[in-house]
């Protein structure tokens, strides 16, 4: 990922500049001490921990931010959050940046997009997830044979275990719909 | 008449307190001290040592001259003089008035202090019973409490209560009706109403049924204290004892941060091993718990590996503490050498920290001893800690992260904690009753230009009240605040206590001394003129010389740069200028001196080089007072008698090194560039590059301390090129952010305005490559582990400062300069002014580095000293001081180099052996230094000290 590619597709987007530049402004008063680093419990499987991350947003080297998968792996925790001594948003801040991502839909982060997507059109759905609705919308949505493939042994595994359940009672549908309407609606704002 | 002689109230007997009642004592005034705890010393009757010294040294503090009207003791143990009354166990009810006349009332813990105000608190909640419970017990109150309205009233019919806080809303009875049935029991109870925010009407509308007051949930711990204390204070004001003095200094010192607050991420009190440095300190002490031995705290074995974490209540938002305690990265430094210095068995110490903060004159190059005495500096927080377990022996595993994101984990047998210093509850409710300008923090704030004076006049305030401060600023600021006290009993008219002869003078040399009666002020910045004028104001001459033509010093260039300095600046020169005790020697300097320490007489002379001065500075010397008036005070050349020197040569910018880079295009220095900035020469229409690079040719051999300005002044001028034009970027190059104290909220403010903050280890420093065009600035930013480059417009190199201050003169009065070239105090910490030799004085950056609020406090301690002695019509040497039996004397002069105090000396018109019975302290020294037997300390003779000394060793005579 280049810097120029990166500034092309955002050039069109206002909106995702403003929220960048928003993410800057949150974070500007780091001081890298590398708590948030330290703290991370998926620090380990991180290519950026995350005061690099912060490093690079501040920056302004938005092709390293979006060469990283971090805020991909982040779990949303919270520890970073209740640790960073300047008291940042830290997990909002990887969560704004995971909506970029999303939004400007870049090939790096596609499985992941594709993945996040199939989670919550099965939850809009059924209420809940349906684990094996939900892999198999991914893999239909991902169109690469490789992927489900990959999965074949975890699968055999929980079927083993009685973890996946092909036949789930239906909650009724739509009953979330609305909710799912005014999320995206106040993320709009 | 006792009721004409000035007195003077102090607040806290910590070591500001301590300080500024001894100045103000040994001026001759009497002193009012009052203390909270049961003894005085503060904090510092808990450490052994203090850095660089690493040797305690507070007795430092007591009177080198009439020694004999304190107590030469151990002021750890205790402090005694005569014109100090001591009050301990004591708590202030209330302090009116205005300066010359105030009152203040207060009371003797032990006879109706807060175990006579037991309170009751009532709630349905456990959590808030139990956690006012906690608050009010640490503060002495008796507390009970009740779960139920019914519960109150049954505990209200059997006991006796002074205060009550209810909660309004609970099951059964409520607050409104408790209140009413409770003033039925006891009439006198006074009740607090607690309420949540939603229900305040309730609590008002109780207001008018006869509750006291209210408090709205959720509360803190100080609110609640503040209300409590006000029950209290009412309630015993009548067996109060009331007083008068003229003057108040408020010298209430800061509590700690405690570190169970909160998240708790470090687990103190949880983990064992983990304690706080004041704890580790004891440790340390072989008076402490653990005697000779360093030893665990729980499982008692040897300690080997210890960790101190820094900044743990301070630099965090999420204790709401945005600034820096300032002491507590030289007491890991202290802490750390000692160990591994003392203790053989410790393998590993290591300081985990953010910045360094080794600002002020020692302060480095102490920390690069500890360096080399091996203990580890790792600049890392660790986000929190778990308790050790049995793969790691018990010892506790900290991880961290290193710059370029590797994990490491070592273990650690001790975790050593860095609380901040915060405001405590009574100077939070001295603020509010006193109705004191504060910040926003709740520390007192000075009035500009005058380091010591808070808002409400006669009311001065020092130490860890105005901020937090190290012992070094503290004392300075102390003696400060001791002359603004005398300013106003001068003032109002009042006398000193009469100097009265020692019961048993021994012989004649017991006789009383003079000192002259004037000053000389050898420097005429603003440290200088200050320090002129206030000695002058207390009716003292002054002889102030000043080499250039014109008075201001540093001040004339930094003037627009600091808000209202200007108007400052020209004031104090006008003043100078029109004091009619004050001549002003411009264009001169100090030729020679003759006569003793005390009575000196010193010869000025016009400084030869004229050609420095230009034309201008001499048409706009002409524009001043008018001819005759100069000449007349332009008295070159007549000898000038004096009894103290102050010296305030102060300082410059550290010239250009060998590199010559500050020669070329695009590059500056701080001062050239605040030149341009305070001058509007720079041109920021469109975005600029611009790097500053901090501690250029500083804290590194040839220059090893920190100048404490160049951060700081860094800081504001990044924040000026961002105010100019938002989109300028500009880049600071640090080893360590130096914004100990408040000044921690301008690194946040440059952070927040998108400022980068780059650090370098000496040895990695950016590269700068200029040429004709600019500077091309080149790094690897240690985060991010890439190689990053700016065309900068402007590079600033921050030189630091140098001290002016030359050996011949210092040494003319018997004083030195230090290795870096600063006058060397008797002591940094204890006795920060002066020389050995008290009547030998220094201030401004001649003494150290320091902001304009430091400099004008050192000013005004020195002034403090200087007048404390001239003050003294006569003095009386101590008993104990070394005489000259001149028939064994050879004339040998071992005694006078082996004589710390600079006391002996040969008399030029005898030609024998005198001792200044004034400098000297009896030491004992020059005894045990004289060959011939000739130099003996009255009442130590030789035969009992020598049995003293063979009992003690055991030794056979
Ligand atoms: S913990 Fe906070 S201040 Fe420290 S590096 Fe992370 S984001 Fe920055
Ligand atoms: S919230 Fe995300 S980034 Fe923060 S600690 Fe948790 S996983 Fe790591
Ligand atoms: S002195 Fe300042 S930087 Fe150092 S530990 Fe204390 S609060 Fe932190
Ligand atoms: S730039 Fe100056 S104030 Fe800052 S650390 Fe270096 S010497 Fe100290
Ligand atoms: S060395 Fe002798 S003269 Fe000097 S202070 Fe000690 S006792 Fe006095």
């Amino acid at each position: 990922m280049h810097l120029t590619d990166i500034r092309e597709k955002l050039a069109d987007r206002p909106d995702l500049t403003r929220h960048l530049a928003q993410v800057k402004e949150q974070m500007a008063t780091c001081i890298q001490c590398g708590t948030c680093s330290g703290s991370c419990p998926n620090a380990g499987f991180m290519d950026m921990t995350p005061r690099r991350m912060w490093r690079a947003v501040l920056a302004d080297r938005l092709d390293l931010v979006f060469s990283s998968q971090t805020f991909m792996l982040c779990a949303s925790c919270y520890v970073c959050t209740l640790r960073c001594p300047r008291g940042l948003p830290l997990t909002d801040a990887m969560a704004a940046l995971k909506q970029v991502a999303f939004a400007l839909d870049l090939d790096r982060f596609k499985r992941s997009t594709r993945f996040y997507r199939a989670f919550m059109d099965n939850i809009r759905q059924y209420g809940r997830v349906r684990e094996t609705e939900l892999m198999a919308r991914y893999f239909l949505a991902v169109k690469d044979p490789r992927v489900p493939m990959s999965y074949t042994g975890m699968g055999i595994k929980l079927m083993a275990k009685h973890k996946l359940h092909p036949h789930f009672p239906t909650l009724g549908p739509g009953r979330l719909g609305p909710l799912f309407e005014r999320a995206t609606q106040q993320q709009e704002q | 008449m006792t009721d004409q002689i000035g007195r003077t109230l102090v607040i806290g007997g910590g070591i500001s307190g301590i300080r500024a009642s001894l100045d103000l004592a040994q001026s001759g005034f009497q002193v009012l001290l009052l203390e909270q705890s049961d003894r005085v010393g503060g904090l510092l009757s808990q450490l052994d040592t203090q850095f660089p010294t690493s040797t305690c040294g507070m007795c430092r503090m007591l009177p080198m001259m009439d020694r004999d009207h304190g107590d030469p003791q151990c002021l750890r143990r205790g402090l005694a003089h005569d014109n100090i009354e001591i009050c301990v166990s004591t708590d202030l009810i209330s302090l009116t008035g205005e300066p010359g006349n105030f009152t203040v009332s207060f009371i003797d813990q032990t006879d109706g202090g807060r175990q006579e105000c037991p309170v009751l608190v009532v709630d349905d909640e456990k959590i808030v019973r139990d956690s006012m419970k906690e608050w009010l017990m640490e503060e002495g109150y008796p507390v009970q409490t009740a779960a139920s309205a019914a519960k109150a009233l049954e505990l209200l019919e059997t006991g006796d209560f002074k205060a009550m806080l209810t909660d309004i809303k609970m099951p059964g009875m409520d607050g409104v009706t408790l209140l009413t049935r409770a003033r039925e029991i006891q009439p006198d109870l006074a009740v607090v109403m607690m309420t949540a925010y939603a229900a305040v009407d309730t609590a008002v509308e109780a207001m008018k049924q006869g509750a006291l007051d209210y408090l709205v949930k959720p509360f803190d711990p100080d609110a609640v204290l503040l209300m409590v204390d006000r029950i209290y204070k009412d309630a015993v004001a009548k067996n109060a004892r009331t007083d008068t003095v003229d003057a108040v200094i408020l010298a209430t010192g800061a509590t700690f941060f405690h570190p169970d607050q909160g998240i708790n991420a470090y687990g103190y009190g949880r983990i064992p091993g983990v304690v706080t440095n004041l704890e580790f300190e004891r440790m340390l002490s072989h008076a402490g718990p653990g005697g000779m031995d360093l030893t665990h705290p729980v499982t008692g074995r040897p300690v080997t590996r210890i960790a101190w974490f820094q900044c743990v209540g301070s630099r965090d938002i999420q204790t709401g503490t945005p600034f820096c305690s300032s002491t507590c990265c030289m007491i890991a430094v202290k802490q750390s050498l000692l160990a591994k210095t003392m203790y053989p068995q410790v393998t590993e110490a290591c300081v985990f920290y953010m910045d360094l903060r080794t600002w002020g004159k020692a302060s480095d190059a102490y920390a690069r001893q500890a360096e080399t005495a091996g203990v580890r500096f790792v600049r890392a927080r660790v986000h929190s800690l778990a308790p050790g377990s049995k793969e790691t022996d018990g010892a506790i595993p900290v991880v961290w992260m290193d710059p370029s994101g590797e994990r490491n984990q070592s273990l650690f047998d001790l975790v050593v904690l860095a609380p901040g210093q915060h405001p405590d509850a009574f100077l939070t409710g001295f603020v509010k009753d006193q109705e004191l300008a504060a910040d926003d923090w709740g520390f007192v704030r000075p009035e500009p230009f005058l380091p010591a004076h808070t808002s409400r006049p006669g009311i001065f305030a020092c130490g860890s009240a105005t901020g937090p401060k190290d012992i070094h600023d503290s004392v300075t600021g102390a003696t400060a605040a001791a002359l603004s006290a005398m300013q106003v009993m001068a003032g109002a008219g009042r006398h000193l206590v009469q100097n009265s002869e020692p019961a048993e003078s021994p012989d004649q040399q017991a006789a009383g001394i003079s000192l002259f009666p004037g000053a000389l002020v050898i420097g005429g910045g603003i440290a200088g003129m200050t320090a002129a004028l206030a000695i002058a104001d207390q009716g003292f001459e002054v002889d102030l010389v000043e080499k250039t033509d014109q008075l201001g010093g540093n001040l004339v260039w930094l003037q627009n740069g600091i808000q209202g300095a200007d108007d400052f600046l020209e004031q104090q020169m006008a003043a100078v200028q029109a004091h009619d005790r004050i001549r002003v020697h411009t264009r001169t300097c100090v030729a020679e001196t003759t006569g003793r320490p005390g009575r000196w007489v010193t010869r000025l002379t016009p400084v030869a080089d004229a050609g420095k001065i230009t034309d201008a500075q001499i048409l706009e010397q002409e524009s001043g007072p008018s001819p005759e008036d100069r000449s007349a005070r332009q008295s070159a050349g007549v000898p000038v008698r004096h009894g103290v020197v102050v010296l305030a040569v102060g300082g410059a910018e550290a010239g250009s090194d060998t590199d010559g880079l500050d020669q070329k295009s695009g590059i500056y220095t701080q001062q050239q560039f605040q030149l341009l900035l305070d001058g509007n020469d720079i041109d920021s229409g469109s975005p600029l590059q611009v790097a500053l690079f901090q501690c250029h040719g500083s804290r590194e051999p040839g220059r090893e301390y920190c100048s404490r300005v160049c951060c700081p002044r860094s800081l504001d001028q990044a924040l000026r090129l961002k105010t100019l034009n938002p989109d300028t970027r500009v880049v600071i190059f640090y080893r360590d952010m130096m914004t100990p104290g408040l000044t921690e909220a301008d690194y946040t403010e440059a952070r927040k305005k998108g400022v980068v903050f780059v650090p370098y280890e000496p040895g990695n420093a950016p590269n700068l490559a200029a040429d004709d065009t600019g500077c091309q600035v080149t790094w690897t930013d240690p985060i991010l582990g890439r190689a990053m480059e700016m065309d900068a417009d402007y590079v600033v190199l921050a030189k630091g400062i140098r001290s002016s201050l030359s050996k011949d003169l210092a040494r003319m009065f018997g004083a030195d300069v230090d290795g870096s070239g600063f006058f060397d105090q008797a002591d940094i910490k204890w006795r920060p002014v002066e020389a050995m030799d008290p009547r030998v004085l220094a201030c401004g950056i001649c003494l150290e580095p320091g902001s304009l609020a430091l400099t004008l406090a050192s000013a005004r301690a020195a002034a403090a000293k200087a007048v404390s002695l001239l003050g003294r019509q006569t003095f009386f040497p101590g008993q104990d001081t070394a005489r000259v039996r001149s028939a064994f004397c050879s004339l040998c002069q071992i005694c006078i180099d082996a004589c710390p105090f600079n006391a002996r000396f040969i008399d030029p018109e005898t030609r024998t052996l005198k001792v200044d019975p004034l400098a000297c302290q009896g030491c004992g020294i020059c005894a045990a230094a004289c060959p011939s037997g000739a130099a003996v300390v009255a009442g130590r003779s030789l035969a009992p000290m020598m049995k003293t000394i063979h009992a003690a060793l055991n030794t056979p005579l």
